[in-house]
């Protein structure tokens, strides 16, 4: 994910423009900017309803889900904590690249928490769109 | 497989000041890249 923060700049070269979707209340968006520096669009969807249309993979919203928080303690407890990564304060739970014309060019949903897109295969999907 | 975004497009999201943007805005004029986030701190 730190790749595609540090280079937006490659993104927007192609004429397209680069969203980060986040899932808390409207004040995350702020602490978000704090902490990544991120300069760009961002919005959030504390309801999932956008992430589960977008299909990332059940166990993404399941993680994401306060529903599902009680099994996350219990997950937590067994000792299953997701491995953190270091100085990255951010995952990806998938990407989604749409053209004007409303037609899906790339769909990208995180199998596990270093199961990230990368900017070369975004770009590649983006071209596709002049193709 | 997502291929077409119809559905999605007239679904919102919130804006910093909990202002609902219909999420098709953001391709209507250009190509969009959404990155969602699964994990943040």
């Amino acid at each position: 994910m730190v790749q595609l923060h540090r280079e937006i700049d490659a993104i927007r070269a192609t004429g397209a423009e680069l969203y980060v979707i986040g899932n808390g209340g409207p004040s995350f968006i702020a602490g978000f900017r704090e902490q990544t520096g991120w300069p760009g669009p961002i919005y959030t969807d504390p309801s999932l309803a956008v992430y589960r249309a977008a299909g990332l993979k059940r166990s993404v919203v399941r993680t994401l889900d306060p529903r599902a928080l009680g099994s996350t303690i219990r997950a937590f407890a067994r000792g299953a904590r997701q491995g953190r990564t270091q100085g990255d304060t951010w995952q990806q739970g998938g990407v989604l690249v749409v053209a004007p014309t409303g037609d899906v060019l790339w769909h990208h949903a995180s199998e596990r928490s270093d199961d990230n897109a990368t900017v070369p295969q975004i770009v590649a999907a983006l071209a596709t769109a002049h193709a | 497989m997502l291929t077409r975004a119809d559905d999605l497009a007239r679904m919102t999201v919130l804006d910093a000041d909990g202002r609902a943007v219909e999420l098709g805005t953001l391709w209507r004029d250009r190509p969009a890249v959404l990155v969602f986030i699964r994990h943040f701190g």
